[in-house]
């Protein structure tokens, strides 16, 4: 599928600014699944020079610098992605056997360890005690299970939880958005030693599926698990879906902290309000020239 | 008349042979000695500590609730090097300085130390220090760590073991600088005719070093000092570097980024900064990528230094080459990109991650010395043979809850060197820091900052800890 994405972030200070300094981890990713074909940051005020580079996981970030004093800055990030299908072959069983020599890989550690949002609590622990009495057997049907244990048990919630609420109150009032959802599931799949990374970008549904009320119009969470036999594959919790066209990846990391969109400081001493808006549009290939 | 009553015992002594005949290359100084009696020594030692306390030669011990600043004691009696023993251990330095900064380039780069098995990838990943932020970025001239100090002790047979490498902002070189003309003002005859080598081009050879890796090469580059301020514990010395250099010495708040690059505030405007030698932690670098809640640092500067812009000195993520758990690998290292055999031993090293390791050390903590592996200036040190109970238990559980964060030394006795205590000269512990320069060449100063453990029988020769400072004498000859 195509969609052309507008991103917009906007952020308003009760007094002026100056020298804001920003990451952003905007542009999506090109993978074997998608291609981004276009990438365009719109900053108001202006900046001079825009700094891109590849972050520690292979994202793409862009640096930027307003210097002038100011009392609102908007970062519109505007992209045209293509996404395939996957066509690797799902049936294939992958033995937990090949997990425990992952972690001695650069590649895997820091997808199974804890990080800074992703605690292994001694809840989690016991939850996936409860769950897997006879351990891992086989790692797809584990992660699905994982999955489906979150999507059943967390309530989607958007007034739950705010970006800096701790993972372990999150954990403990099972309330919480994709970003809560999605680093639930790390939890557990890091705790039996299967590699799992966290995933941000966006998810469209169309009209008339079931969904929540952010879909289209925000960005969304999931993660990616490592299936031996299989490689990484994406799973949404927050939907109880496995990853397919209709997601666009922006970027992974060990958890939400690793990918902010926005990420940055000024000088001043103004607070700030935020205001994001997003909005994900499929491209309908054009139809072929009528001849009559 | 000093030495009559001085017992080497059974330690190594840095001046007398086992059966109390003195070292040769310390004839020199005792004959001079003979000019002097207890009450002129004492005299002169009173005399340097005033002198010190007066020209604010002083450090900052953290958590101690009544006093700020603290005169660093200093023992007038000068530990000596012959020359050919300093040249070994010269060597060796230049061998390992050498590794440990193809270390950080290979482990912010292609990681074939990882790669090809001889370092597990989550001793290095799991390490505090080890800063994902550095991944592919490239530094002038591969120099990671410009400026070292690499702790030396003698065993109990002589032999000169590296005990830890410090490649952040390594401390103390101010005073190696102070002692000498301490030295040089209480005897001012003993020098001429001594055959000791000079130390005073050391903060011209750092301003070389600093040039020497500006962006691009850049000819007749502005170097700054960059201090967290006058709360620090070493804001003296940066001081006292910053004028020796005939730099600019300047805080945070003095620096702005324009543009991905870095400019000081100065009377007749911004000027454009090269090098920065900063003796601020990584954390406090940048608040816009690290500590948000910190404004030591200078926000943008981390981007200015991947644009190419500006340099620091030492380099972002350089702890992870001086955590104690890499520590244990760095005669491998040796090995490993240099194809020599390490000249400096070491000593073993458990870490409490290994299943098998852990056991022996969660019951023998009584006869090891544990450390945190991430911790620097003596902090996060248990001395088991010298612990009481408590201090034992509290480190066992210290130990339970984070493996990853210790490792465990057999306890080495370090040497000694004859100490004055006031009435007459005992055995005291010592080691050997010296500092260690990567530009062109690897320059060191020869002899180091000696550290002495003033206390009766302790083996903690920080300054934090009860520790004081000596000259330290390089000769020219085998004395």
């Amino acid at each position: 599928m195509q969609f052309s994405l507008r991103h917009l972030t906007q952020y308003t200070y009760s007094d002026s600014v100056s020298d804001s300094m920003n990451d952003v981890h905007l542009c999506p990713v090109s993978d074997d699944l998608q291609i981004c074909h276009e990438f365009d940051l719109r900053l108001d005020p202006a900046c001079r020079v825009i700094m891109r580079r590849l972050d520690f996981y292979i994202n793409q970030v862009h640096h930027f610098e307003i210097l002038e004093p100011h009392d609102r800055l908007s970062v519109e990030a505007i992209s045209r992605v293509e996404t395939f299908e996957d066509t690797r072959d799902f049936r294939v069983h992958s033995s937990p056997a090949a997990l425990p020599e992952l972690k001695l890989s650069e590649r895997f550690y820091d997808f199974l360890s804890p990080s800074e949002r992703v605690q292994l609590l001694p809840r989690v622990i016991h939850e996936i005690r409860e769950l897997f009495p006879g351990g891992l057997v086989e790692v797809q049907a584990t992660v699905l299970r994982i999955m489906n244990f979150i999507y059943s048990e967390f309530i989607y919630d958007t007034f739950a939880t705010a970006v800096e609420t701790p993972f372990e109150q999150v954990f403990h009032e099972r309330k919480g958005v994709c970003q809560d959802f999605a680093h639930a599931m790390l939890a557990f799949c890091r705790a039996l030693g299967i590699p799992a990374r966290y995933v941000s970008g966006y998810f469209y549904l169309e009209k008339g599926n079931v969904g929540t009320a952010e879909d289209n119009t925000q960005s969304h969470a999931w993660v990616e698990c490592f299936l031996p036999a299989i490689g990484w594959v994406g799973y949404d919790p927050t939907h109880n879906r496995q990853v397919d066209s209709s997601y666009v990846k922006i970027a992974i990391g060990r958890d939400y902290t690793d990918v902010r969109p926005l990420a940055g400081t000024f000088r001043g001493r103004a607070t700030a309000q935020l205001e994001v808006s997003v909005k994900i549009d499929p491209i309908v290939p054009a139809l072929p020239p009528s001849l009559g | 008349m000093f030495f009559d009553a001085y017992q080497p015992e059974s330690f190594f002594d840095e001046m007398f042979y086992q059966d109390g005949s003195v070292r040769p290359h310390y004839n020199g100084i005792l004959e001079r000695m003979r000019e002097l009696n207890t009450e002129t020594f004492d005299q002169k030692c009173q005399a340097v500590d005033l002198s010190f306390l007066r020209q604010g030669i002083t450090f900052t011990v953290y958590g101690d609730a009544d006093g700020t600043e603290k005169v660093f004691p200093f023992d007038l009696m000068p530990r000596i090097i012959p020359s050919t023993e300093w040249t070994f251990v010269e060597r060796g330095l230049t061998q390992r300085i050498e590794a440990l900064n193809l270390f950080l380039k290979d482990i912010y780069g292609e990681q074939r130390i990882i790669k090809e098995g001889v370092i597990p990838a989550e001793y290095i990943l799991s390490g505090k220090h080890f800063c994902r932020e550095m991944m592919g970025l490239k530094v002038p001239r591969d120099i990671y760590i410009h400026v070292c100090g690499t702790d030396l002790i003698r065993d109990e047979s002589g032999n000169y073991l590296v005990l830890e490498d410090n490649a952040r902002c390594p401390s103390g070189v101010s005073y190696l600088l102070e002692n000498r003309q301490a030295m040089k003002r209480a005897f001012p005859n003993f020098f001429p005719g001594a055959g000791v080598r000079a130390v005073e081009n050391y903060p011209g050879a750092l301003l070389k070093s600093l040039q020497y890796v500006a962006p691009m090469e850049k000819e007749n580059p502005v170097c700054v000092l960059l201090t967290p301020g006058h709360f620090n514990s070493a804001y003296f010395e940066h001081c006292f570097l910053a004028r020796q250099m005939g730099i600019e010495i300047v805080e945070g708040n003095d620096l702005v980024v324009r543009d991905f690059k870095v400019y000081m505030r100065t009377t007749s405007g911004l000027q454009q900064v090269d090098v920065i030698y900063r003796r601020i932690d990584d954390d406090f670098l940048d608040p816009s990528v690290f500590r948000a809640d910190s404004n030591l640092g200078v926000p943008g500067l981390v981007n200015a230094i991947r644009a190419g812009n500006v340099n620091i000195a030492n380099s972002m993520g350089t702890g992870i080459a001086d955590d104690k758990l890499i520590y244990a690998f760095v005669p491998k290292m040796i090995q490993f990109y240099l194809g020599q055999d390490p000249i400096l031993g070491q000593v073993e090293t458990l870490f409490a991650s290994e299943a098998n390791q852990y056991q022996h050390i969660i019951s023998n903590m009584d006869k090891l010395v544990i450390k945190a592996t991430n911790e620097a200036g003596g902090y996060g040190i248990l001395i088991g043979p010298k612990a009481s109970k408590s201090e034992i238990e509290k480190f066992r559980a210290l130990v339970k809850a984070d493996p990853r964060n210790f490792i465990a030394q057999p306890p080495i006795m370090l040497s000694r060197h004859p100490t004055w205590c006031g009435e007459q000269f005992e055995g005291r512990h010592i080691d050997l820091r010296p500092y260690i320069l990567s530009g062109e060449k690897t320059t060191i100063v020869p002899g180091g900052l000696t550290r002495v453990a003033l206390n009766k029988g302790s083996l903690v020769v920080n300054s934090s800890q009860g520790g004081g400072s000596k000259d330290t004498w390089v000769l020219h000859s085998e004395g």
